[in-house]
């Protein structure tokens, strides 16, 4: 059986991803700065923080060009029970108090890690395994749907648990979208998804501030102090920007009126400082990002490359989506990251893994002309 | 190509579609967003992060005639701290009870506060702000916060002349709050930015306003005087154990006030710790019956307006004058005296007889003449006007009492201004404090001039007066005020204090008017001592030592006597002959005359209009009124602009127009 690899990674995808890390640090740095300078006392605390972490991201994205992806499809059931363990682990260490009321997080090395991602990870590698090798058993209920949906349906829970709705929320979405790509017979799935959105409505109406968030972004709420506040500084810093920004550095905003000027709510202080050209360029970047991301999977050798390419180009783009809606006031607020721009370690080591994983696909994806497929027999 | 890639294929593309259809929303709500709303959220952004930060002006100094400041401004300094900001809390603190004051505890307890912004410490001087500037003044965290605070380096002394400013420095009391639309200038602005913590950080190229400093003032007070003055009648006071002692020393011939002053007084440096009354200025708002002092309404009437000379006599037999069921008695028996006699020995029933023969009418008309009952305009706040009956309401009773200071009430002031109509030859002046107001660049808004009201008597009436003023110092009531050498004039007056039982027998008015040389006067005091105790009570005795000695002392200064001499008799010549003033004799703007009377209709003035535009309505308003000018105002805010236009000639019955507008800031 004869192979043929493209030797080296696809150029373009990683232009792309060298612009957005860059400009996420760039953007990171001017949005940041007030804020540490306020907190602190030192304008480039986040700044060092972030190329650390860019870093950090970097050895984890080298290492998954090291070896070819397919090897990864033997560690995916281990690293969703071990991510499994960690998310309830996660849940009994960290008691949840009226002071410290989640448990997102779990310290390794004096560091912070937050569990979810490593879960939002393993389950993608996982599904795109088990789809690559449960093709031909997905009319079969037992073997080929339950297995995938306990998987899913375990993490999500224990995610709701710390609680962090939003990110369990889009790992639902996610799981899905992956299941229906892979070939789930929509037949199990649909009761499925029933379930799923009775239980978030149950979430939902059991925590009025959830409720009120939504109402918030309906607009049918006039919450000014709380989240309220927080989208009415969000829409002011973004309408300040107008047409063409305040130019690099030039936010008032930042100075301490919108809140999370380096997490949350970084891409208002990019529509602030490059106007609406500059978001909508920086959209643009992360669209064809997205699109070159589906391009290259979709040409992997096999099921397996295809669904994890797919799966974590998707997580990607669903996380910039959710942000920038949430700053543009039609979502809920949440507390998800803007990809490569917030500040934060857990997701940008995310982030450089599906770079890496995705650019280890670009070296062994089929070329155009020669269509031809490999099939990998498991015995 | 396989059918399972083919169906990932498809599936995939179609559910990205969903997400690139959400993308292309997320685009139209930037859309509306940046470009739509944008102009709405730029100015709200402004509004939250601009700040308005005002620029106090300097307000104007207050000056002696000879340049001497009766005001001063201190610069003072509050600090405060955002405490989140500072390190090393103890460290600072310990520094800062080193630099500043030494309150290491309550430093470390503003410094450990868990408030977003504390002060430190308010009030500090300029010495002291130095080092901590020095130490700290690149350390975020510190705020210092520049403050002008009046300083009254005369303290007691003109205290209640000058007055005091509240903490807005706006004046509240005296010239200070008289003079306050020309002293207070405008603030200025300055755009600034802050943060959500309410911080401020410079930017360069804000938009701002400079401040307007206040004008200058040169009063007509001469310090040196004013010193004597004070220190004379809290020489009186203390003697006699009175209730208060009043005093002014006059110009009788340009109407220049030169001192003023009331005991008990108070320092505008620590106005708590005297009591609100002390703040007055008495000499011009509280009215007292003058008594003998008044005597000079009748012996004026009866030398311009009948043929009484000095030398007639007048039988004052008996002591006593009954008029009606009222006996009014001498102080001392008489027999027959001259008429001089009757001035210099303040005799009551002489005074009397003669009024009656000169009858109501013109007493009445002299009294008014003076200028008693109305009120002199002086420049300052709280003038009373004192009182005299109408002449309806005169029966033989009032003439009589009327005749010797008794049923009439004046001021200081204008039993000053009254006398100084003698020593000048006839002519009542109008009250003159302030000499000059000039901008801090030094270009002068207003200069007071003379200002002649009317004539009293003719000039050998007065001349007349005078000898018989000279005659009372010489030999009469007022002989202890004499001083050897000198040629003082003046008046005796003891009036009985008012009570609810009528006249006190027990508690007096001790006045005495003097001025010297008697035959060309150049200095006028007027002293008056409200109830002294012990036995003599009189204003010869109480009052006219205390002129003697003011005017031993002035002389002593004899360098300062004569410096006034030049503009005494310049303008004076133009009131005595009537002679035209030329408008090229008066700068543009520079003559301003409060009330067009009857007598000056004939001078040919002419004065030009003052350039209004930029002022604010109260500015404008002031400076018309200053000019007795009628206005009509049309909006509100700063003047955008006038009729007639400045440097344009104007008389006395123009209307001016101002138009104006609210003041815009200009944000770009």
């Amino acid at each position: 059986m004869s192979v043929k690899y493209h030797r080296s990674i696809d150029q373009f995808y990683f232009i792309l991803a060298i612009l957005l890390i860059g400009f996420g640090f760039v953007i990171q740095y001017s949005a940041s700065s007030s804020l540490a300078a306020a907190k602190f006392n030192d304008p480039g605390f986040y700044m060092r923080g972030h190329f650390i972490r860019i870093i950090a991201g970097l050895a984890v994205g080298f290492f998954f060009l090291q070896f070819n992806y397919v090897q990864l499809k033997s560690l995916a059931p281990l690293l969703a029970s071990f991510s499994i363990i960690l998310l309830a682990y996660a849940l009994i260490h960290n008691n949840i108090t009226k002071s410290a009321p989640t448990a997102r997080w779990i310290t390794l090395f004096s560091h912070q890690f937050q569990p979810s991602e490593l879960a939002k990870f393993s389950l993608i590698l996982y599904l795109a395994s088990f789809y690559d090798r449960h093709q031909d058993k997905l009319s079969d209920f037992k073997k080929g749907f339950l297995p995938p949906v306990l998987v899913i349906t375990i993490m999500i829970l224990l995610i709701i648990a710390e609680p962090d709705f939003s990110t369990g929320a889009i790992i639902a979405a996610l799981s899905i979208t992956i299941m229906i790509i892979g070939g789930t017979k929509l037949r199990y799935l649909s009761p499925f998804v029933g379930l799923l959105s009775i239980i978030s409505i149950i979430t939902v109406i059991n925590s009025p501030y959830k409720l009120k968030r939504i109402l918030t972004s309906i607009g049918s709420s006039n919450d000014i102090q709380g989240t309220g506040y927080q989208i009415h500084q969000s829409l002011i810093t973004l309408g300040n920007g107008g047409f063409w920004g305040r130019g690099l550095g030039g936010s008032i905003e930042k100075n301490l009126f919108l809140p999370e000027p380096h997490t949350d709510f970084i891409f208002s202080v990019v529509g602030e400082e490059f106007g609406f050209i500059g978001s909508v360029l920086f959209l643009i970047l992360f669209l064809l990002f997205f699109i070159r991301g589906l391009q290259i999977s979709l040409r992997a050798p096999d099921i397996f490359g295809n669904l994890l390419g797919v799966g974590l180009s998707i997580s990607l783009f669903s996380y910039v989506l959710a942000n920038v809606g949430v700053v543009c006031g039609i979502l809920p607020v949440t507390g998800l990251p803007l990809p490569f721009a917030s500040y934060g370690g857990s997701a940008m080591l995310y982030n450089f893994a599906c770079i890496g994983i995705i650019l280890n696909i670009s070296k062994n994806m089929l070329d155009k002309q020669k269509p031809l497929r490999i099939v990998t027999i498991h015995e | 190509m396989t059918d399972q890639l083919k169906h990932i294929k498809k599936r995939t593309w179609l559910l990205s579609l969903i997400l690139i259809l959400f993308w292309g929303v997320l685009i139209g709500q930037l859309f509306i967003i940046q470009i739509v709303k944008g102009p709405n959220y730029q100015k709200m952004c402004q509004k939250q992060a601009n700040y308005r930060k005002i620029i106090p002006p300097v307000r104007g100094t207050i000056f002696d005639r000879n340049q001497k400041a009766l005001t001063v401004n201190i610069v003072k300094y509050n600090i405060g701290v955002h405490p989140y900001l500072i390190k090393h809390k103890e460290e600072i603190a310990k520094e800062l009870s080193t630099l500043l004051q030494p309150k290491y505890k309550s430093y470390l307890k503003a410094l450990s506060s868990d408030k977003t912004f504390v002060w430190l410490e308010k009030n500090v001087p300029h010495n002291k702000i130095q080092a901590f500037l020095n130490k700290y003044q690149y350390n975020t965290g510190f705020v210092v916060e520049r403050k002008i605070q009046r300083n009254y380096p005369f303290d007691e002394i003109v205290g209640q002349l000058v007055g005091l400013t509240d903490i807005d420095n706006r004046g509240i009391v005296g010239l200070e709050l008289e003079l306050d639309p020309y002293i207070c200038g405008s603030p200025g602005w300055q755009i600034t930015m802050k943060d959500g913590w309410g911080r401020l950080n410079r930017r360069p190229n804000q938009p701002y306003k400079k401040a307007i400093n206040g004008n200058d003032i040169t009063l007509t007070i001469d310090h040196e005087y004013q010193i004597i003055l004070y220190e004379e009648l809290l020489e009186a006071y203390k003697r006699h154990d009175a209730d208060n002692a009043l005093g002014i020393i006059i110009n009788p011939k340009s109407g220049e006030i030169l001192a003023i002053a009331s005991i008990p007084a108070f320092d505008p440096n620590n106005p708590k710790n005297y009591p609100v009354a002390t703040q007055k200025n008495r000499v011009v708002t509280d009215i007292f019956e003058p008594g003998s002092t008044f005597k000079i309404v009748t012996a004026t009437a009866a030398l311009e307006e009948t043929n009484i000379q000095p030398g007639d006599s007048i039988s004052c037999k008996g002591g006593f004058i009954k008029i009606g069921k009222r006996i009014i008695h001498d102080h001392k028996k008489y027999n027959v005296l001259s008429f001089a006699d009757v001035i210099k020995k303040s005799s009551n029933v002489g005074t009397i007889k003669v009024a009656q023969k000169i009858g109501k009418d013109k007493v009445f008309n002299y009294a008014r003449r003076y200028g008693f009952g109305a009120k002199t305009d002086i420049q300052f706040p709280g003038e009373a006007p004192g009182i005299v009956h109408p002449l309806k309401k005169w029966n033989d009773l009032m003439l009589a009492q009327v005749a010797i200071g008794q049923g009439v009430c004046c001021t200081v002031l204008q039993l000053a201004y009254a006398y100084a109509a003698i020593a000048n030859g006839g002519y009542l002046l109008k009250p003159q404090l302030i000499r000059d107001i000039s901008t801090k660049e030094g270009v002068s808004i207003y200069q007071g001039k003379p200002k002649f009201i009317r004539r009293v008597a003719s000039e050998d009436t007065m001349a007349q007066m005078r000898d018989l003023l000279r005659l009372t110092v010489q030999s009469g009531t007022g002989l202890r005020a004499d001083i050897n050498g000198m040629a003082i004039a003046g008046k005796t007056g003891t009036a009985q204090k008012v009570t609810n039982k009528g006249y006190s027998q027990t508690d007096y008015v001790a006045t005495f008017v003097g001025f010297f040389p008697a035959d060309d006067p150049k200095l006028l005091c007027a002293i008056v001592v409200d109830n002294p105790k012990g036995s003599n009570h009189t204003g010869g005795a109480v009052s006219a030592p205390v002129v003697g000695k003011v005017f031993n002392r002035i002389v002593n200064l004899s360098d300062n006597l004569f410096f006034h001499e030049d503009q005494i008799q310049k303008p004076m010549i133009k009131y005595a002959d009537n002679s035209k003033i030329k408008s090229s004799d008066i700068k543009a703007a520079a003559v301003l005359s409060r009330k067009s009377r009857v007598n000056l209709s004939t001078y040919q003035y002419s004065r030009r209009m003052p350039n209004l535009r930029g002022k604010s309505l109260r500015q404008a308003v002031a400076i018309l009124q200053a000019m007795d000018m009628d206005v009509k105002i049309n909006g509100t805010g700063v003047v955008v602009s006038q009729y007639p236009e400045k440097n344009e000639l104007i008389s006395a019955s123009t209307q001016c127009i101002i138009n104006l507008e609210p003041r815009r800031i200009n944000l770009e």
